[in-house]
């Protein structure tokens, strides 16, 4: 068989900031996510200049939420408020429950996703991961690729947000895994399921 | 049966077509330089029946015609975006079938493989008609979505309808040929289970395939997506006239829901597009164990 080898690059025309965001793992550590075990812990920057650890938020439901501003598929979800929606449900299973965005597109800067969180009128962070370590300790492979974490900080949920990338299917025919992860978490049952093939985007990491 | 290709759309309804994507591009572009240029892919409907007659099967064709540049996925992209999506609605009593994939081509990638389609793909839809028609004409309509990407990638979506002709009584075969849908049909696996001299077997997690390689000297597997099925190392040889794939399977049935476990996944011999190419679903039982013999044909027009 024919195999060509294509390597990710940055997209045309793309403005390079790079921004000194501070992204430190546990130290001697780096390890991959797994399903069933603590999630790594990190510390990122956000578009307002605020550090944040996935450790401060010990004993609360965590999503975390791999974005770019500039994925089609991103755009479509926000457009859709596919999102936004499952943010909201979220909040409504558990109002302790934090929601985290986080770019790990290597020319992503502060003002981008300033921008976005602005323009659609986000009440969750954006944190920025411009060197990817953080996307790598999670193996984040999409936009968007969520993870659901529970309040003893285990990685319970990695995948797809929901089983309607082209927003094409009804309610009815929608499942957000997301929403069922944290309803499942907050009735003390098994996350099921647990993964789900992300689709969208691939990370923009750096070479 | 008669079958003759049929260019579908009317010329207006091509330039919409084109027209559809290429607004769509704008809209859903990545980059400002990507979403100013013209849309990568072009979409146009085909059927391969202008007369169909009560219960017969034919089929829509969908062509996609992408830039060189650019590529869409086939229906396991791998570590690509996302496949195309083709939701037809036909009239009342209409039976749409499952869309029939070509082959498709492996590219590695920094993450892992994708498995792509370049140039031109058709994929085809099976429909059966009713039992009762009346004399005159039926309307299927096509809404078609894909991500085609090169570096980065762009959505398109094109919404299009055919229109065929119906009799009431049976449509009698000839001879005319297929000539345009002829070529991408010769892309189209053939089911596993129908080569002879195939084996298959499936213990401890190891999945076993072989049959005759037909003087081929490359095969590859590609295993298509299942609830609560994954696919991990895998090994594939042609040693003699012969190939052989073995690949460890994982199942996580928690990840399956109330759906059946089921291994499915495409071996292609060769290079070439329409060298052979044979499929195969292996339902699995409840104590996710399989009894052989069970295998699931596919539909190749």
């Amino acid at each position: 068989m024919k195999v060509r080898r294509l390597l990710t690059k940055m997209g045309v025309g793309t403005a390079v900031v790079v921004l000194a965001a501070s992204a430190t793992a546990l130290a001697g550590e780096e390890k991959v996510a797994k399903i069933g075990e603590p999630a790594p812990n990190f510390t990122l920057v956000d578009s307002n200049g605020q550090t944040r650890s996935l450790s401060e938020y010990a004993g609360r439901i965590v999503v975390l939420e791999w974005f770019n501003t500039q994925c089609p598929v991103v755009q479509k979800c926000y457009r859709l408020k596919t999102i936004q929606t499952a943010h909201d449900r979220v909040m409504d299973l558990d109002k302790t429950a934090v929601w985290m965005a986080i770019n790990s597109t290597s020319s992503t800067n502060a003002e981008q996703n300033a921008v976005w969180t602005k323009q659609y009128k986000l009440d969750f962070p954006i944190l920025l991961d411009v060197d990817g370590t953080v996307g790598h300790q999670f193996d984040a492979k999409r936009t968007p690729h969520m993870f659901v974490i529970d309040q003893k900080g285990i990685l319970r949920y990695n995948g797809a947000i929901d089983n309607n990338a082209y927003g094409s299917k009804s309610a009815d025919e929608t499942t957000n895994y997301v929403v069922n992860a944290v309803q499942q978490i907050v009735e003390g049952e098994t996350v099921a399921p647990d993964m789900v093939k992300p689709y969208g985007c691939t990370v923009k990491y750096g070479k | 049966m008669r079958r003759h290709s049929r260019l579908a759309s009317t010329l207006a309804g091509s330039a919409a077509l084109l027209a559809a994507g290429a607004v769509h591009a704008q809209i859903e572009g990545a980059l400002p330089a990507i979403a100013a240029e013209p849309h990568p892919v072009s979409v146009r409907l085909l059927c391969d029946a202008d007369l169909i007659g009560p219960r017969q099967t034919f089929h829509v064709a969908v062509r996609f015609d992408v830039h060189k540049e650019w590529h869409i996925y086939w229906k396991n992209p791998g570590e690509g975006a996302m496949p195309p999506d083709i939701e037809l609605t036909a009239p009342d009593g209409y039976t749409v079938g499952t869309v029939l994939w070509p082959r498709p081509t492996a590219v590695t990638t920094s993450i892992g493989p994708e498995y792509c389609y370049f140039d031109t793909a058709v994929l085809f839809v099976p429909i059966t008609a009713p039992a009762t028609l009346t004399d005159g004409t039926a309307t299927l309509r096509v809404d078609t979505r894909w991500a085609a990407c090169r570096e980065v990638c762009v959505l398109g979506r094109v919404q299009s309808e055919v229109t065929v002709n119906t009799s009431s009584r049976p449509v009698v075969s000839s001879d005319g040929p297929d000539l345009e849908l002829a070529a991408f049909r010769k892309r189209l696996p053939d089911p596993l289970a129908d080569l002879a001299g195939a084996a298959i077997s499936f213990e401890q997690n190891i999945l076993t395939l072989g049959g005759p390689a037909g003087g081929m000297t490359r095969a590859a597997f590609f295993p298509i997506d299942r609830p609560g099925i994954t696919y991990e190392a895998t090994a594939v040889t042609v040693d003699g006239d012969r190939f052989r794939v073995v690949t460890r399977v994982g199942l996580t049935p928690h990840n399956a829901g109330d759906e059946p476990m089921v291994l499915a996944g495409l071996v292609t011999l060769g290079e070439k597009p329409d060298d052979p190419s044979y499929d195969f679903e292996i339902p699995l039982d409840r104590d996710l164990t399989w009894k052989a013999g069970a295998l699931r044909d596919s539909k190749k027009p």
